[in-house]
């Protein structure tokens, strides 16, 4: 019983400092946040701020591009890491070069390539010139439903490495009998993948997903820095609504829409967390 | 036959990763162009297919020297960067080590609890919090100061998440004993956790600094002055002035994260490494 | 111990709560008074009226109603005051249309008060039918009234008989059209000598396609791109944008020396738009013909519609958070009173009476159309010859009140302050800089308004 008390003591110091902060910097402005999306100005008005947001045509398209590209980036984001983590898997041994090259997109910052992605996307870039030599037409990548390929296509170069490395990590864990054994019951390749080393590592699966949904928000920032404020409205996101509301002086619907973004991601969340809980195969 | 197949790998292997590297040397090379050469490479307007331009007309270092010697007003954006981010991942990473120790190995009441609270705070995107927060740095009269992006940046959830991570794989046995023996939770903290999960530890600093370093949003507005504004503030406007340095700017602003990666590269392990691989 | 600790931490939770958000006492609007911002000693033409209004109150012992001015040392500033104040649910009593808002969405969110209400609730002495129709409706949006304009001008350009004569241009005929033909004549090297107006008569074409009341935007017709890309070229005068700004001709201060403006259809004056009041155009009409020079013609910008309009020069808006909506009434009575509007109305003889533009009430209106007919006598005390006097009166009733009477629509954002207004510079002034210089062709520029406008409209 002493035993139990030392300790929840010495827990609580050491998370003091984190919770405290916590606490003042995201716990109270997130309050902060739902209090003020019942409110216009100062008369209480309920839930008329979220009706009248699910009415507004702007939010919808924000909502359906944040919808559209978290559907297709983090699935892709996912399969292609994988694959190049069983890629160099395969690899009796690398050189660290290749690792390292591989989380290079991670490091470089993003207004440093802006200028890179102009060259290379633009009506008249590199691609287009590419395309077209090919007999394709230009492509518009920065007006036109493209656009989200383009960020898509960002997001998947950018945060590749890193899952690459955390499947990598996750793959390592996977104990080498498992594979001995199957190989020893005649099972091929793909069925050794799907078999034994998808169910082994969810829990990094997990981990990979969670880290791709926080940086499928901060993708924002290379939206930003390409179109600026106003985007392509192929690429107008929940975070570009809610950032020019505030420079519209509109907070009321500034507040509701960043609740309704956060109720979107903890919807996310629960439902992988539950997808997880059933097919856990840790033994 | 297995020969030819390897030397396929391999090219396959060269290939992903000239991919990833390419806007990367692209960047380098350019910035090592003349500033006329930028000039028409960016212009976009005139009509003709942009072709990949990797060999500069004749290596200059006039972009460098124009970013360095003549614009002080970079070097002055560069070091307001500096001064955002090496304090938040300072701060980040002992605030987490200490949380991430209390969650991972410690036991008190409503742990799991909290902690789920901690991954919803994590991956809420910045979006949400940055206007409220702006009342709150107000009352507490850091706006216009480097603390009102250095405080929040610390007290992320994301440092917390990933050290737990890290730290469960510390047997227990090793705490026990030492519990047994009469140290006190600091000195285990200390003595024991924080020399194994050391991998954790740099993942974080880089990541942290990374993210820090790319902050754009909070200091459009928390921050009046914009002489306190950082690099990545201004690298975006830089496109519509100056096109000539842009490059030049853009590796000057890529150095730093880079070096700490180089340095500490080797080190990065994903947090489900056990420690006896 | 589980039961201890999560009252704790809830209550400390709690107890931060209020600390950190309800304080907002600090920069709140807690004064009596009703507040106007500005910035240094207040640039703003509203903050002459505001304080004359003051002196009425002092006058008239009614201290408690008079409004305070908040001064800040930079835009910048004043702006993040501003944003907090209003996400407390305060902030200023009064918005100043040539402030840095954005009234396109001010006026569709319930952020501006309704000035009919005001007037209604408190018994204001105002009657609406008093006052110019026209102006008075660009000031209703949805029905609401939250806009109420003080002072308008007519949406015109100065030139000069001589001008339009040697550009082959007609009054009546004025175009862009014509004024492109006359530019493609190669007889004109461009439109303004001052490259500020031709930004500014830039960004006044490109709002012609948008319709600020439907909130809707037309940026995809063949015949907008068209235009855009010959005027670009019109007004660079084929150079570029860098060059414009940086061949800044000397302009000359006084507007009667000779000035080598002959290349260019609109007067080298900085005030290309000409917005005077009735009065001053009178006076410099007869100063022109005194000097032996070619006196103002204004023709008239049209709209889209080939209409003429005008654009309010002074007008403000009363904050919903008010929460002295009494005092705010009393302001709106005295600011649409005789005495107010005709102060600034012209035609007094005083140097400073020239006058602000045209006023909204149409007794002090007509009074201003009677004195400018009557001015013959410069206040320095000479007589004008009879014949220009002459001269000028029948200028004044075939051209220049004609043209007055005949607006069909108001915007809310004159020639002047439309660089200044929320729009220009935070949503597509980047976008029409890049086109102007350079780099982004005209389909982008379509592409891009289009989208930016359509966006920040139903935001």
């Amino acid at each position: 019983m002493k035993y139990k008390r030392k300790e929840g003591f010495a827990a609580l110091l050491f998370i003091l400092p984190s919770v405290l902060g916590i606490a003042v910097f995201y716990v109270v402005p997130y309050i902060i946040c739902f209090v003020k999306s019942l409110f216009i100005g100062n008369t209480f008005v309920g839930l008329n701020n979220y009706f009248e947001l699910f009415t507004n045509k702007t939010f919808l398209l924000a909502l359906k591009n944040t919808g559209i590209f978290t559907v297709i980036a983090i699935p892709l984001l996912m399969i292609v890491s994988f694959l190049i983590a069983l890629f160099l898997n395969s690899f009796k041994s690398i050189s660290g070069f290749f690792r390292s090259s591989l989380l290079i997109p991670v490091v470089v910052p993003i207004a440093s390539l802006v200028s890179v992605w102009q060259l290379l996307f633009d009506d008249y870039g590199a691609i287009n010139g590419l395309l077209n030599n090919l007999g394709l037409d230009t492509v518009g990548f920065f007006n036109s439903g493209f656009s989200m390929v383009m960020i898509i296509l960002i997001y998947v170069w950018k945060y590749c490495g890193f899952c690459v490395v955390l499947f990598t990590a996750g793959l390592a864990g996977v104990p080498q009998h498992l594979y001995e054994s199957a190989r020893l019951d005649g099972a091929s390749s793909f069925k050794m993948v799907t078999k034994v080393t998808i169910p082994m590592i969810t829990p990094t699966t997990f981990f990979v997903f969670l880290m791709e949904i926080i940086y499928s928000f901060k993708i924002f920032r290379e939206v930003f820095a390409i179109f600026g404020d106003y985007p392509d409205e192929n690429v107008y996101f929940l975070q570009n609504f809610i950032n020019n509301n505030y420079y519209n002086l509109n907070y009321p619907r500034l507040s509701a829409a960043s609740i309704v973004l956060s109720l979107f991601i903890v919807i996310l969340l629960l439902v992988f967390y539950l997808f997880e809980r059933k097919h856990s195969f840790t033994q | 036959m297995k020969k030819t197949k390897l030397i396929l790998k391999y090219i396959l292997l060269i290939i992903i990763a000239l991919v990833f590297l390419f806007p990367v040397i692209y960047m380098l090379a350019a910035s090592f162009m003349p500033q006329a050469q930028v000039n028409t490479m960016l212009d976009f307007t005139n009509e003709e297919y942009k072709t990949i331009e990797l060999i500069p007309e004749k290596a200059t270092f006039e972009q460098f020297y124009q970013v360095f010697f003549r614009r002080p007003e970079y070097l002055e954006k560069f070091w307001n960067s500096v001064i955002m981010t090496f304090p938040t991942v300072i701060g980040q990473t002992v605030v987490s080590a200490l949380a991430a120790f209390a969650f991972a190995k410690l036991n008190f009441p409503l742990r799991d609890k909290l902690f789920f609270v901690y991954i919803i705070l994590l991956i809420l995107p910045l979006q949400v919090t940055l206007v409220p927060n702006y009342m709150v740095l107000e009352n507490l009269n850091l706006l216009n100061n480097f603390l009102a992006v250095i405080l929040p940046g610390t007290f992320s959830a994301f440092g917390i998440c990933l050290l737990r991570q890290s730290i469960k794989y510390i047997p227990d046995s090793s705490i026990e004993a030492a519990r047994v023996d009469g140290a006190s939770y600091f000195r285990i903290f200390t003595r024991i956790i924080l020399p194994q999960i050391k991998g954790g530890l740099v993942t974080l600093v880089l990541l942290t600094f990374i993210d820090n370093w790319n902050v754009v949003e909070q200091p459009l507005i928390y921050f009046e002055d914009e002489g306190m504004y950082p690099l990545s503030v201004t690298l975006g406007e830089i496109g519509n002035s100056d096109f000539g340095i842009v490059f030049a700017c853009g590796v000057m602003f890529m150095i730093v994260p880079l070096l700490i990666f180089a340095y500490g590269h080797k080190d990065i392990d994903s947090p489900f490494i056990s420690t006896d691989k | 111990m589980k039961r201890k600790i999560l009252a704790l931490f809830l209550t400390s939770v709690m107890a931060l709560c209020p600390l950190l958000s309800g304080c907002n006492a600090i920069g709140m609007n807690q004064s009596d008074k009703l507040t106007f911002y500005c910035v240094g000693d207040g640039s703003d033409e509203l903050f002459e009226f505001l304080k004359k209004y003051n002196k009425y109150c002092a006058v008239n012992d009614c201290f408690e109603d008079s409004v305070e001015f908040i001064s800040f040392d930079s835009y910048n500033e004043m702006n993040s005051a501003l944003a907090t104040e209003l996400m407390a649910g305060g902030g200023p009593d009064i918005l100043s249309l040539t402030q840095t808002y954005p009234f396109e969405k001010l006026v569709r969110n319930n952020a501006l008060a309704d000035i009919d209400e005001i007037v209604s609730t408190y018994n204001a002495d105002v009657n609406f039918d008093d006052f110019n129709e026209k102006v008075m409706n660009s000031g209703v949006v949805d029905g609401k009234r939250c806009i109420l304009p003080l002072y308008y001008r007519l949406n015109a350009l100065y030139t000069t008989e001589e001008k339009l004569a040697k550009f082959g241009l007609d009054r009546e005929n004025f175009s862009f059209d014509t004024i492109l033909q006359a530019y493609e004549n190669g007889s004109v090297n461009s439109y303004f000598v001052n490259p500020y107006s031709a930004e500014a008569f830039y960004f006044s074409f490109i709002r012609r396609y948008i319709d600020f009341y439907e909130g809707t935007a037309d940026f995809e017709s063949d015949e907008f791109k068209d235009y855009a890309e010959k005027f670009r070229q019109a007004v660079l005068k084929g150079g570029t944008y860098k060059e414009l700004h940086s061949n800044e001709p000397d302009i000359p201060e006084n507007e009667f020396e000779p000035e080598d403006d002959s290349g260019y259809i609109f007067s080298a004056n900085e005030d290309n738009y000409y917005g005077g009041s009735l009065a001053s155009f009178a006076q410099d009409y007869l100063i022109a013909m005194e000097y032996g020079q070619q006196p103002p013609v204004l023709v008239p910008d049209f709209n889209r519609k080939g209409e003429i309009t005008a654009s309010i020069e002074v007008g403000f808006a009363i904050n919903a958070n008010c929460k002295k909506m009494d005092k705010a009434a009393k302001l709106i009575e005295y600011l649409l009173s005789d005495s107010s509007q005709g102060y600034f109305g012209g035609g007094r003889d005083d140097s400073n009476s020239m006058g602000l533009s045209i006023p909204v009430k149409n007794s002090v209106y007509d009074n201003a159309v009677k004195e400018a007919l009557a001015y013959e006598k410069h206040f320095w005390g000479f007589e004008f010859n009879r014949d220009n006097v002459e001269l000028k009166n029948k200028a004044l009733t075939e051209m220049y009140i004609p043209m007055l009477e005949s607006i069909s629509s108001c915007n809310l954002y004159g020639y002047n302050s439309q660089l200044k207004s929320h729009l220009y510079q935070n949503v597509i002034g980047e976008v029409i800089v890049d086109y102007l210089d350079g780099k982004i062709t005209t389909n982008k520029l379509s592409q891009r308004l289009t989208s930016a406008v359509t966006i920040y409209m139903s935001e």
